[in-house]
C-alpha cells in the first residue's frame, strides 16, 4: 500500500522538480550577463597593450607613457647608470625582489638582470607610481630631483629609487612593479 | 426553371456594388507613400542569418574606396575589423588598414596637435574637420556619418491602407530587420533620368513640378540635386556614387573564370581584360550589407544567443504547463 | 481576501526573526496561503507578467545607468558605446527597449481585463484607481526613458510634448511660456532637459514599486475578483491557496510570455523603434513624421483629432482622468461581462477596436479622413464611458449572474 503512495508521490513530483530545476538554471544562466556587463569592455581591453616606438630617446633621457591608467617610466640608462645598479649587492637592498608583474611577482631576484630584458639592459621599464602610497616619483625630467641613487625621488614622503628604480631609501616597502613588456624589434616594445 | 431568385439577384447585386465601390475606394485612398523599397534577400536575414564574411570585405573596399572621402564611420574602430561576427580580417591586417590612415593626435609637450599613422584603437577617420566644413565641401548638405545608417533608414511601402496590419504580420513573422540595407541598396541603384510625360504642353501644366521643355513634360530636378526613385521627394543631393567596376575585387578574391563569375547575375565577365568585374548592383548589394555590419556588430551574436534562449524558454514553458496541469488536475475550475 | 494568518515558524531562527519583523509571515500570507479564488482564468495572469516586467526593467535600468552619461554631448554616444563594446550590452539595451513595450502591451491587457470583468466596481475601487496612478507614472518613465537616447525622434517628441503647456497662454497670456520653460530650464530643449529627464526616469519607477505595494495591498484586502463577478462566499470551497496553484500557473504564463519577449528582443529588437531615434538629435531638423512608441499612438491620434491645441491637450489628458472615474460612472449591479448583456459585450469590444484604431490613426498624418475617423473613434471612446456605462447598467438584470463560485464551475 504504502509503497504505491510512493510510487504515485514520486511519480507526481517529478513534473514539479524537473519544471523548478530547469527555471533555476535558466535564472542562473540569466544573471551571468547581469555581472559580466561590468566587467572591462572591448574598447578598454584594447588599450591593454601599447607599442611604443624607443628610438627617440637618447641616452641619459627618459619618457613617460601611459599604460592601463597608469605611468609608465621608460629610461635609456647611460652605462654609469647600469654599472651602479649591477655593483649592487642584493643584501643590501630593501627589497631584493624584482617586482615583476606575472606569477614570479613575488620571488624572483630583484638583481638588474632580473629587472632587464637580456640584450636590452640599457632600457629600464617600470610603473611610475610610488609603492608607498601611490605618488608618482620626481626623476624623469632634466632638472628633476632623482635622489642619492640616481634614480628617482618621490617627494611625497622622501621615498629613493635606484637606477633600477629599486627602493633603496625611504618609507616605500617594494621596488617600483615592471610591468609585462617585451621588444619586438630593438627600438619598439609592446606593453601589456 | 428559376435558378437565381430575386433574392439571389439582389445578395449578388449588392455584393458587387460593394465590391466595385471597395476597389474605387482603396484606389483614391491608394498608397502610404509615392516609393516602393523592394525586399532583399541578404544573408543576415531570418532567423538563422548570419554575414558572408567575403560580402563584407568587398564592402569595406566599396566603403573605404568611395564612400569615405565624404562619409565619415566614426563609430566603428579598425579593431572591430577583427572582431568575431564581422568581417573578420587577421590583426596584421587590421593594423594595416589602421597604418593606411593618418589620425590627429596630440597636444604633444609643444601644445601642438600632430598628425601620425593610425593604430587598430582608432575610429574610423573623419574626411571632414566638422560638420560645417562637410556641408559647405557639400552644396550644404552634409554627408551623414554612415555608422548607423543600417538601423537608420527604413523601407517605405507604396500600399493601400488595409494592407498594412496584414504587412505587420508578415513581416513580424519573417523577422523583417533588414529595412535600412533594403534601402542603401534600392538608394544607390535608383538613380534614372527624370521622367518625362508625352503630354501637351496644356496639360504639363497640371503636374507639380514638371516643366514643358523640347516637346516633352519633364519633371524639373533642382539645381544641385539628383533624381533618384528611392530618395523621399525623389531629389537628393548625393552624387551617383556607384558605377560598373569603380571597385575592383581583391588580388586572389575574384572568380577566375567567366562560367563562375556569371554565376552571380549582377558580375559581369570582362573578355578583354580577362577578369570578373562587379556592377553597380553589386557593389550596392554589398556596401549596404556591410552598413549593416557597422550598425549591428553583434547580430550574428544575438541571433545565435536567441536560438538558445528561445529553446530553453519552450523548455521551460512545457514543463511549468505540466507542472499546473498536474496540480489542477483534481480541481473543479 | 484578509484571511488570518496560519504562518507557523518551524524553526528556532524564524522563531526568533517572526517575533521580530516577521516578513516571513507576511510572504506565507500574501504569496503563499493566500486564498484565491479557484475560477481565474488566463486573463488573470497578468499581474504577475507585469511584476516580472516591472523587476525587469529596474535591473536592466540600472544596468543602463551604470554606463550612460546624461549630457547632450555623450548621450547617444554612451549607449552605442555600450552597445558596441559593452560585454552583452546590446543584449541589456534591447531588453530595455524591448521590455518597455512588453510592459505596455500586458498592462492594457490587465487594463482590459479589469474593464470586462468589472474589477473596478465596490470594493475595488481604490486598487483600480491606483492602478491607474501606476499607468499614467508608466507612461512618465516611458516618454522620459526614450527622450534619454537622445536620438532625433527623442529631442523632438520631448519638444512636441512639453510644447503642450504653451497652449495654457490662451487661457492667461505668459502662464504658458513660464511653464514650459520652467519644465524645460531653457528656452528650448536641451542638455539643462536632459538631465532633469535622467534623474526623473531613475526615480519614477520607485515610485512605481511603491504603488504596486498598494496595489496589492488595496487588492489583498478584498480579494481577487473572478470571471463570474461574484464575490466568494465560502472561502474553502471557492479558493486555493495561491502557492501552488498559482505561482506555478502565473510561472507558466511569465514563460510563455518571456517566448514572445524572447522572440521580439532577438529577432525583432527594432521593430517598434523608429529609425529616425538613430540618428543623433538635431535642433535644425526636424524628422519628417514625428511619432511616438506605439503604445502612446491612440493618445496621440486624441491629440491630433480636436483643431486646437489646448483642446487636443485637454483631450488627452480627459481620456486618462476618466478612468479616474469608472467605478462611478458604471451602474451595473452585475460585475462581470461574462454575465451581462450582449451589448453590454459589443460595446466593450467596440471600445477595444476604438483603441486600436485610434492607435492605427496616431501614426498617420492628421490630414483628410484620418483626422474624420479620429473624431468618430475618440467620440465613441468618451460615449463609451460617460453614456454608455451609466446607461446600460441601468437596464442590466442580476438574474444573468450564477449564484457563486461553486455554481459557475459545476
Amino acid at each position: 500500500m504504502s509503497t504505491t503512495l510512493d510510487e504515485n508521490v514520486n511519480r507526481r513530483d517529478v513534473i514539479h522538480i524537473a519544471a523548478a530545476a530547469v527555471v533555476g538554471v535558466g535564472a542562473a544562466a540569466f544573471l551571468w550577463p547581469l555581472i559580466d556587463q561590468m566587467n572591462p569592455d572591448a574598447s578598454t581591453l584594447s588599450f591593454a597593450s601599447i607599442e611604443v616606438d624607443l628610438s627617440p630617446i637618447q641616452p641619459g633621457q627618459a619618457i613617460t607613457v601611459m599604460w592601463r591608467g597608469k605611468p609608465v617610466f621608460i629610461r635609456n640608462r647611460t652605462p654609469e647608470e647600469i654599472k651602479a645598479s649591477q655593483d649592487t649587492k642584493l643584501e643590501d637592498l630593501p627589497d631584493p625582489i624584482a617586482r615583476v608583474l606575472g606569477p614570479d611577482w613575488g620571488s624572483a631576484p630583484g638583481s638588474d638582470e632580473g629587472r632587464t630584458k637580456k640584450g636590452h639592459e640599457n632600457w629600464l621599464v617600470v610603473i611610475g607610481v610610488c609603492t608607498h602610497l601611490g605618488c608618482i616619483p620626481k626623476g624623469q625630467k632634466a632638472g628633476e630631483p632623482k635622489g642619492e641613487f640616481g634614480g628617482w625621488f618621490c617627494t611625497c614622503h622622501g621615498s629613493q629609487y635606484d637606477t633600477a628604480a629599486r627602493i633603496r631609501k625611504g618609507p616605500a616597502p617594494r621596488n617600483l612593479d615592471i610591468p609585462p613588456y617585451n621588444f619586438m624589434t630593438d627600438t619598439k616594445i609592446k606593453i601589456g | 426553371m428559376k435558378i437565381l431568385s430575386q433574392r439571389h439577384i439582389r445578395t449578388i447585386a449588392a455584393s458587387v456594388t460593394a465590391g466595385v465601390m471597395m476597389v474605387a475606394a482603396s484606389a483614391a485612398m491608394a498608397s502610404g507613400s509615392d516609393t516602393n523599397i523592394e525586399r532583399q534577400s541578404w544573408s543576415f536575414g531570418g532567423i538563422f542569418g548570419s554575414f558572408d564574411r567575403a560580402q563584407l570585405r568587398r564592402g569595406y573596399m566599396v566603403y573605404k574606396n568611395v564612400c569615405s572621402s565624404c562619409h565619415s564611420m566614426n563609430r566603428v574602430h579598425f579593431r572591430n575589423l577583427g572582431e568575431p561576427g564581422g568581417p573578420e580580417y587577421t590583426p596584421e591586417e587590421v593594423k594595416a588598414f589602421a597604418a593606411e590612415v593618418e589620425v590627429t593626435d596630440g597636444p604633444n609637450d609643444e601644445g601642438e596637435m600632430f598628425k601620425r599613422p593610425g593604430r587598430p584603437t582608432d575610429s574610423f577617420p573623419s574626411p571632414y574637420k566638422n560638420v560645417k566644413e562637410a556641408a559647405f565641401s557639400n552644396n550644404g548638405s552634409a554627408p551623414p556619418d554612415l555608422s548607423l545608417m543600417g538601423k537608420a533608414r527604413g523601407a517605405a511601402r507604396n500600399i493601400h491602407w488595409y494592407m498594412e496590419p496584414l504587412y505587420w504580420i508578415y513581416d513580424m513573422a519573417t523577422v523583417y530587420q533588414e529595412q535600412g540595407p533594403d534601402y542603401i541598396f534600392a538608394l544607390l541603384t535608383s538613380y534614372k533620368e527624370p521622367p518625362a510625360l508625352k503630354i501637351s504642353k496644356e496639360e504639363c501644366a497640371h503636374h507639380q513640378g514638371y516643366k514643358f521643355e523640347d516637346g516633352v513634360c519633364k519633371f524639373e530636378v533642382i539645381e544641385g540635386l539628383n533624381y533618384n526613385i528611392a530618395f523621399p521627394g525623389h531629389q537628393v543631393a548625393m552624387i551617383p556614387p556607384l558605377s560598373d567596376d569603380l571597385v575592383e575585387f581583391v588580388e586572389g578574391t575574384a572568380p577566375k573564370t567567366k562560367e563562375v563569375c556569371e554565376k552571380d547575375p549582377e558580375q559581369k565577365w570582362l573578355a578583354d581584360e580577362n577578369r570578373c568585374s562587379m556592377t553597380t548592383a553589386k557593389l550596392a548589394r554589398d556596401v549596404a550589407a556591410f552598413l549593416m555590419w557597422t550598425s549591428e556588430p553583434k547580430l550574428e551574436e544575438r541571433k545565435s544567443l536567441g536560438v538558445w534562449v528561445m529553446g530553453y524558454l519552450l523548455l521551460m514553458t512545457v514543463l511549468l504547463y505540466l507542472s499546473k496541469r498536474a496540480l489542477w488536475r483534481k480541481v473543479k475550475h | 481576501m484578509s484571511h488570518h494568518s496560519t504562518y507557523q515558524p518551524s524553526t528556532g531562527f524564524t522563531r526568533w526573526l517572526d517575533s521580530r519583523l516577521p516578513i516571513l509571515r507576511f510572504v506565507d500570507d500574501t504569496l503563499t496561503t493566500f486564498p484565491t479564488p479557484k475560477n481565474l482564468n488566463y486573463w488573470w495572469v497578468f499581474g504577475g507578467i507585469l511584476a516580472v516586467c516591472l523587476a525587469l526593467q529596474i535591473v536592466t535600468g540600472i544596468i543602463m545607468a551604470m554606463h550612460y552619461a546624461p549630457n547632450t554631448l555623450v548621450a547617444f554616444d554612451t549607449i552605442e558605446k555600450f552597445v558596441r563594446d559593452g560585454n552583452f550590452g546590446w543584449l541589456m539595451r534591447y531588453m530595455h527597449a524591448v521590455g518597455a513595450t512588453m510592459f505596455f502591451f500586458a498592462v492594457y491587457i490587465h487594463m482590459g481585463r479589469g474593464l470586462y470583468y468589472g474589477s473596478y466596481m465596490a470594493p475595488r475601487e481604490i486598487l483600480w484607481i491606483i492602478g491607474v496612478l501606476i499607468f499614467l507614472a508608466m507612461m512618465a518613465t516611458a516618454f522620459m526613458g526614450y527622450s534619454l537616447v537622445w536620438g532625433n525622434m527623442s529631442l523632438w517628441a520631448v519638444t512636441v510634448i512639453t510644447n503642450f503647456f504653451q497652449s495654457l497662454d490662451t487661457i492667461y497670456q505668459g502662464l504658458g511660456t513660464t511653464l514650459v520653460e520652467w519644465i524645460r530650464g531653457d528656452f528650448s530643449v536641451s542638455n539643462v532637459s536632459l538631465n532633469r529627464l535622467y534623474s526623473l526616469h531613475y526615480l519614477v519607477p520607485f515610485i512605481i514599486v511603491g504603488l504596486v505595494v498598494l496595489h496589492v495591498w488595496a487588492l489583498h484586502v478584498p480579494g481577487n475578483n473572478n470571471p463570474s463577478g461574484v464575490e466568494v462566499q465560502n472561502p474553502e470551497t471557492e479558493t486555493l491557496p495561491f502557492h501552488p496553484y498559482y505561482t506555478v500557473k502565473d510561472g507558466y504564463a511569465i514563460a510563455a510570455f518571456l517566448i514572445l519577449f524572447a522572440f521580439i528582443l532577438f529577432w525583432l529588437p527594432n521593430y517598434f523603434s523608429h529609425p529616425d531615434n538613430y540618428v543623433t538629435a538635431d535642433p535644425l531638423s526636424t524628422p519628417a513624421h514625428i511619432t511616438p512608441e506605439w503604445y502612446f499612438l491612440a493618445f496621440y491620434a486624441l491629440l491630433k483629432a480636436v483643431p486646437s491645441q489646448l483642446g487636443g491637450v485637454v483631450a488627452m489628458f480627459a481620456s486618462i482622468i476618466v478612468l479616474f472615474f469608472v467605478p462611478w460612472l458604471d451602474t451595473s449591479p452585475v460585475k462581470s461581462g461574462k454575465h451581462r448583456s450582449f451589448i453590454f459585450k459589443l460595446a466593450f469590444w467596440m471600445l477595444i477596436f476604438s483603441f486600436l484604431a485610434l492607435s492605427y490613426l496616431g501614426a498617420k498624418s492628421p490630414e483628410g479622413w484620418y483626422v474624420w475617423l479620429s473624431r468618430v473613434f475618440m467620440g465613441y471612446y468618451f460615449a463609451y464611458f460617460l453614456l454608455l456605462l451609466p446607461l446600460m447598467g441601468l437596464f442590466q438584470k442580476t438574474s444573468q449572474q450564477p449564484a457563486s463560485i461553486e455554481k459557475s464551475v459545476s
